[in-house]
């Protein structure tokens, strides 16, 4: 059974990577998705169906929430006890929808930001020496709210997220009615606007020496 | 142009690079400008800014329409984020999910210190085990052990 669960889980981080991949692609060049679609209608099947075990997964967790059979605390749990509380309750396939969204959320991005956060320690000895310093006179019994208060430790993941975040791409948004003046340039209403963090994060006028 | 950087993986580079040569505002397509300037960044993305999401975010999520980061009406994104608070605030999730965090955090470890000892060890898998666990737990209450079977096939 345990083993079962298992490739279950396996497949669904593989749909999960397809759908991810497929999101980019359409996000990024939706003109070359659909000539894919066109050409080779096989493989955007193939997401497809990665897409529909995603979301079905997703719903049957609703229901199982709703029935009570989820063990613990849960996100789904909390948005059904949350939408039976008040009168708009959400759709079984919106609750499944939104917990899908969280884990695509979830689970790239801290990994991106870890094996960054590795690498960049591991490439400054001092840094390496100075935080291990900082950590071993943690007692064994360390939780959450002592490693909040290390500074070193805050200050080396706050750098990785400036330098390394796991998203530094645009945030796309369209100017509204009145426009956006930015530094004496006029961006009138329906202009796609937008920023990127990974060149805000160095900007030499708000980081000096913004590569540390 | 923009597309050939945005396919070979390059977009943040190739912007980044514009925005050395000629400053905060650089036009990036026939209706795409991008902007690197702090009160600019306020105006656009702090709450009640008038500033919509793009196109980009519907397309860039398709099959799961309706959930909180697509959403662009402002009410309906206030009533999701409602619902999500409780569960997302720093009391729920270190009451409920500490110890899951810890222990998750400490097996990946161990897993990852075991690979190295044997040679070369692959930090993004364990992390990203790690990570998936932990979520489909908070997400689903979902008994996720991946990195008990310690592999995730990649693309």
């Amino acid at each position: 059974m345990s083993s079962l669960r298992v490739v279950q889980k396996t497949k669904y981080i593989d749909d999960l990577e397809s759908m991810t991949l497929i999101w980019a692609l359409r996000g990024e060049a939706p003109a070359l998705y659909h000539i894919l679609r066109l050409v080779k209608p096989q493989i955007i099947r193939e997401f497809d169906a990665s897409l529909s075990n995603v979301i079905r997964y997703g719903a049957s967790a609703a229901v199982s929430a709703k029935e009570n059979k989820l063990q613990k605390h849960n996100v789904v749990k909390g948005m059904v006890d949350a939408t039976e509380a008040n009168e708009n309750a959400l759709t079984d396939s919106a609750l499944g929808a939104q917990a899908s969204a969280l884990i695509v959320a979830g689970s790239g991005t801290t990994a991106v930001t870890l094996t960054y956060a590795i690498w960049v320690i591991l490439s400054h000895p001092a840094v390496k020496s100075k935080l291990m310093q900082e950590v071993s006179a943690l007692p064994d019994t360390f939780d959450d709210t002592m490693l909040e208060n290390l500074p070193y430790l805050k200050a080396v993941i706050t750098e990785t997220l400036r330098l390394y975040g796991s998203a530094p791409g645009s945030l796309p948004r369209i100017a509204p009615d009145h426009g956006i003046s930015v530094q004496g340039v006029f961006l009138p209403a329906g202009t796609t606007v937008t920023t990127q963090s990974y060149t805000m994060h160095r900007d030499p006028a708000i980081f000096p020496d913004p590569e540390k | 142009m923009l597309k050939y950087y945005i396919l070979t993986g390059k977009r943040i580079f190739y912007i980044h690079d514009l925005h050395k040569k000629y400053g905060s505002v650089v036009r990036i397509d026939t209706n795409e400008v991008n902007v690197c300037d702090l009160d600019a960044f306020s105006d656009i993305h702090r709450i009640g800014s008038g500033f919509t999401k793009a196109g980009w975010y519907d397309r860039a999520t398709y099959g799961i329409p309706g959930n909180v980061f697509v959403m662009t009406n402002v009410q309906d994104h206030a009533a999701r984020r409602k619902l999500l608070a409780r569960p997302f605030s720093r009391s729920s999730l270190l009451m409920n999910f500490q110890a899951l965090v810890a222990g998750r955090a400490r097996l990946a470890v161990a897993n990852i210190k075991r690979e190295a000892e044997l040679g070369e060890c692959d930090v993004m898998k364990w992390w990203t085990l790690m990570a998936t666990d932990v979520v489909a737990q908070v997400a689903f209450g979902e008994d996720s052990r991946l990195l008990e079977a310690g592999q995730v096939s990649w693309l």
